[in-house]
């Protein structure tokens, strides 16, 4: 009855944003949809991997799995007002998937996942300063039925955030930035999943960095470096050292992403990450490339493909595993890549090949996932 | 209550309603007398702000022929750049295009702005007038001797002359008659009349192929656009159930400044701050506005061309 009550939620939500009909009338004439797609999937995945020893709550776990999976979701944005001096809009996303999967020891798994996000964002312009950003969101994911590995789900969670920013006016072509954001995330715990509570955590982060943009009629190119500094405390992990017993982490990220905004669509990122923590355990360095490209092809056909490599070392090696597996992984790999074309005015279909590829911190431990998918996106209120 | 309970009570009730009325009606018409004495402002205040609106109006119709100038003079360098085949200089010349219909815009709401302003000036300066006229009318009648009377009528003349100067203005102009340089002269026979209609559809035409032009830019930037919703709908469908989700940081909480190309960089539309260019939203936008502007030219020209024609009595252009 609760899965079919959030399903009917999710169903209404959809029809009620593509109507338009939960904005109130008199408000209805200022408010303006910026985008709004929705999203229909049919996907079919295999998983490998060397996981068992790892997994020791989950007894049911394999050297390789397969599933389908079927996916709705929604996405949109609300600008309720845009003006020169002041602007607010609301960015929400949304999706069920439900997965089918075979191949465990004990029995099959119909895991099901529930995300939902919104952000909401007043920018205020202070005349001869720049840009005031204060942003607040919300982020959860429930999970049922989660299975063993190696068919790897991120857990359920719900994450509180809120932020305040500013943006400069531009010197010799160049936005500086600077950012000051909070977050609380909360892990319910399951019963086969007892651990997951340790990932419970309260974060403060500073980000400051400076962008460079160049627009012209046949490209818009933009550059932004960056810096940050985050604080996060793990209330519920242990140190083991009666003066300061719970896990608290200092993260110190810099980096850089290119984008070419043309023809054809191009976003390559690199990002150092240093993680220093009163607890040795967590202590990391780690450098990540990503990249997205994406290009036209004959007969209204577009290519895009996405990579994310990460190589993650632990300043201090461990023999055993304290949270879940793929949350706290030596390095990672994914690489996705889709071909789109337009099918109507209002209608794209798609099909996208995924491989992802993450190793945990216990020995050679990893599990790889491949899966192919097509899916179909509308946009209800273009014509 | 009091008044129900008791004859005398209530005819000394009835009684003090009466005054407190009477009181109150007095009250309404002194204060509503006082307040329009107070809101009568004199000529000598009206006078000057009514020439002031007039400058106003006068110096945003100018701007806004001279901005019509210069888009004229850049879409004839698009064309030219064009029709040379210089892709470079195309660009350039659209991107000055773009930045002038803009410009041209925000003029033509100043221009009405300030021509509302002007019909209230002007309408404040006409009630004093009249005002002025009744009470020179009134001194007149009264005046002590023929001396006298014969010194307010002058200023009396003077005055409503003023009055029917202001009436006799026409209404202030807002919108730029296509093809000003095109005008029938008196001397015009009907052979050049049906010469200008021909000059006037020549104009339309190099409009019309200006439209091809646009929409050809149209198309172009519409796919690049398309492309960007495709990028943004296959990273928002990958990041959504958090399977891109690497190990390092923390999950769902990757710190990203507002990024999207509808929140303008700040000082976008702030005059202080150096120029920035047009993102490729906003590109859109404004071609469709000069599209639906060009449209709407074409129209005008056409239908004055037709209008020339008539006069002419009828038939083609040479």
């Amino acid at each position: 009855m609760k899965e079919l009550r959030r399903i009917s939620i999710l169903f209404s939500l959809a029809l009620l944003l593509a109507l338009g009909l939960v904005i109130p009338q008199p408000v209805r004439a200022q408010v303006r949809w910026q985008d709004l797609v929705l999203t229909g999937g049919l996907s079919a995945e295999g998983y490998r991997g060397n996981l068992t020893q790892v997994t020791i709550s989950a007894v049911d776990s394999t050297e390789g799995a397969s599933s389908v999976v079927g996916e709705l979701g929604v996405r949109g944005g609300l600008l309720f007002f845009n003006q020169p001096g002041r602007s607010l809009d609301l960015q929400v996303d949304a999706g069920l998937r439900q997965f089918s999967a075979w191949g465990f020891k004990v029995r099959d798994y119909a895991p099901r996942e529930w995300v939902g996000q919104a952000d909401i964002t007043y920018r205020q312009t202070l005349t001869s300063l720049g840009d005031l950003w204060i942003q607040g969101g919300f982020d959860g994911r429930s999970v049922n039925d989660r299975p063993p590995m190696p068919l790897f789900i991120q857990p359920g969670y719900r994450t509180v955030s809120g932020g305040v920013g500013l943006r400069l006016l531009p010197m010799r072509g160049a936005y500086v930035d600077a950012q000051l954001m909070g977050e609380v995330a909360d892990y319910p715990t399951t019963a086969l999943a007892p651990q997951l509570n340790l990932l419970n955590r309260k974060a403060l982060g500073l980000e400051t960095g400076v962008t460079w943009t160049g627009l012209t009629w046949g490209a818009e190119r933009r550059v932004r470096a960056y810096l940050g500094f985050g604080l996060s405390g793990y209330g519920n992990q242990r140190t083991f050292d009666p003066d300061d017993p719970h896990r608290r982490d200092r993260t110190m990220t810099v980096g850089a992403t290119w984008t070419l905004r043309s023809n054809y669509y191009v976003e390559l990122g690199v990002e150092g990450t240093v993680n220093r923590s009163n607890s040795s355990r967590p202590e990391y360095d780690a450098l990540s490339l990503r990249a997205v490209a994406s290009a036209p092809l004959p007969h209204d056909l577009s290519l895009t493909l996405f990579a994310d490599l990460t190589d993650k070392r632990y300043v201090t090696k461990t023999d055993f595993a304290r949270l879940v597996p793929g949350e706290e992984a030596d390095n990672a790999s994914v690489v996705y890549l889709e071909l789109a074309r337009p099918i109507m005015v209002n209608l794209d279909g798609a099909v996208r090949l995924g491989w992802n590829r993450a190793e945990t911190d216990i020995g050679d431990s990893y599990f790889k996932r491949y899966g192919l998918s097509v899916l179909l996106r509308y946009r209800p209120r273009e014509r | 209550m009091i008044i129900l309970g008791h004859p005398g009570a209530r005819a000394r009730g009835l009684a003090a309603l009466v005054r407190g009325v009477s009181l109150g009606v007095c009250s309404v018409l002194l204060l509503s007398s006082l307040a329009s004495g107070q809101e009568d402002p004199s000529i000598q205040i009206l006078e000057p702000e009514y020439q002031q609106a007039q400058a106003e109006y006068e110096a945003a119709f100018r701007a806004l022929e001279a901005l019509e100038g210069r888009l004229t003079q850049a879409l004839e360098d698009v064309d030219e750049a064009r029709a040379a085949g210089d892709e470079a200089r195309t660009d350039q010349g659209y991107d000055l295009v773009l930045q002038l219909s803009g410009d041209l815009r925000l003029q033509r709401q100043r221009v009405d702005e300030k021509a509302e302003e002007l019909r209230d000036a002007r309408t404040s300066l006409l009630q004093a007038l009249r005002r002025r006229v009744d009470e020179l009318l009134a001194d007149v009648d009264s005046a002590r001797d023929d001396s006298e009377r014969s010194a307010l009528a002058a200023i009396l003349q003077d005055v409503n002359n003023r009055r029917l100067e202001i009436l006799a203005e026409e209404d202030p102009e807002t919108v730029l008659e296509p093809m000003r340089d095109i005008t029938i002269s008196p001397t015009d026979l009907p052979i050049d009349i049906r010469r200008k209609a021909a000059t006037l559809d020549y104009r339309a035409e190099q409009h019309e192929a200006r439209l091809e032009g646009i929409d050809q830019r149209l198309e172009e930037l519409g796919q690049d656009l398309r492309r960007s919703r495709f990028v943004s709908d296959f990273l928002s469908g990958v990041e959504r159930y958090g399977d891109t989700q690497l190990p390092v940081g923390r999950p769902g909480s990757q710190i990203t400044p507002p990024t999207d190309p509808e929140q303008r960089p700040p000082g976008a539309d702030s005059l202080a701050v150096e120029t920035r260019p047009m993102t490729l939203e906003e590109r859109i936008q404004r071609l469709e506005e000069l599209r639906t502007e060009l449209e709407e030219r074409i129209q005008l020209i056409r239908a004055k061309a037709e209008r020339f024609r008539a006069l002419a009595g009828g038939g083609g252009g040479e």
